[in-house]
């Protein structure tokens, strides 16, 4: 792969995947996700001669970020933790129909907290769920099986509800 | 029975993807991040080539020196040798982990680096301190006759450094890497 080839392979893949880089280094570091991301674009970079095709594009870049993201926590997991009693921010309200976009903004916020919350290995499967990826794409990317990926699912689907409409109730 | 409010599965998908995290303009964003690689690469480069150009302004100095019949130069030039050389047959055919691995693979491979760091720090002592810390004494005594009072001196700072470089990568660098080890291993509990 030559120099100009890469570096545009490079900027595609990262307009393309950027929101959702952004949500993952989000649910991993919530005080570093700025640095976690730097971290995941540079290994995005250096393993891009390396991808051959053997898996989808997709699949590649997610590992690639997952991968690093688990770098990322286990060089400084002081960053990665989340400020004591720190409110996650609540999005301003539409002015079309405030209380119904106030509820959903709400339960976006309650969402990411929660997601936050899991243990980090239920975590990196419900990032990966609920930014679409199939149970096949999942295995392919943490090495879990897909069983063992549809029980953890189940478990932690079930958390999610509860705590995003406990906090709902709650306020 | 499951409460009517409760949010479907295809809700929280929809909640998470439609979350802002404050990421701004995302086009600007890709390119800082593509300027940041390119520092990034440059930065690498310039710090290789610093550690490359001052091992070799180190040996040929003390290679002319002992050419011209110098002593300590040749304990030198043998001691940078032989750490040189260590670190070349320890690095030989080490990659970092590759990202593009599955997750399994990578925290295997993650795991595997820790613990050869690990090693490698806890004898830095014998491979790294005491090879440099013999011509630094065997120089230091040759000043005896010249100024005992002043090789003392030099050789009491100098062990003091030697045993505080000896402390920070075999306790502290070393503790932090147990650290990691065992932060890891605790991420993944169950895996099946």
């Amino acid at each position: 792969m030559g120099a100009a080839e890469r570096r545009e392979a490079y900027e595609t893949l990262l307009a393309q995947y950027l929101p959702a880089l952004r949500r993952l280094a989000w649910s991993y570091a919530y005080e570093g996700c700025d640095d976690l991301l730097q971290d995941i674009a540079l290994a995005i970079w250096s393993a891009l001669p390396r991808f051959r095709g053997d898996s989808s594009e997709r699949t590649w870049v997610y590992r690639v970020a997952h991968n690093t993201a688990i770098s990322f926590v286990t060089r400084d997991r002081r960053r990665t933790a989340r400020e004591a009693g720190g409110d996650p921010e609540v999005e301003p309200a539409s002015p079309f129909n405030p209380e119904y976009e106030a509820i959903e903004a709400q339960r976006r916020e309650s969402l990411r907290a929660a997601v936050q919350e899991l243990p980090l290995d239920d975590r990196q499967i419900v990032v990966l769920y609920l930014e679409g990826l199939s149970a096949g794409e999942i295995e392919a990317i943490t090495g879990v099986s897909a069983g063992a990926v549809a029980t953890r699912l189940t478990r932690a689907r079930r958390r999610l509800r509860a705590t995003v409409l406990g906090t709902e109730r709650q306020s | 029975m499951s409460d009517p409010l409760e949010p479907r599965d295809e809700d929280l998908v929809a909640y998470w993807q439609q979350a802002t995290t404050d990421a701004g303009d995302p086009e600007r964003q890709a390119r800082r991040l593509a300027a940041g690689v390119t520092r990034f690469d440059r930065r690498i480069l310039r710090r290789n080539a610093l550690e490359y150009a001052a091992c070799i302004a180190l040996l040929a100095w003390s290679g002319h020196k002992a050419i011209q019949g110098d002593r300590h130069a040749v304990v030198l030039f043998a001691a940078v040798s032989f750490v040189m050389a260590f670190m070349w047959w320890v690095h030989r055919g080490i990659d970092a982990p590759d990202p593009s691995a599955d997750g399994r693979a990578y925290r295997d491979a993650l795991l595997h680096r820790i613990d050869r760091q690990i090693r490698l720090l806890s004898r830095v002592r014998y491979w790294y301190l005491l090879p440099l810390y013999v011509p630094v004494v065997w120089t230091a005594i040759g000043w005896w006759h010249e100024s005992p009072a002043a090789t003392i001196v030099g050789l009491v700072v100098t062990t003091l450094a030697f045993a505080a470089l000896a402390w920070l990568n075999e306790v502290v660098a070393v503790g932090r890497l147990r650290q990691a080890k065992a932060d890891l291993e605790a991420m993944f509990r169950d895996e099946s």
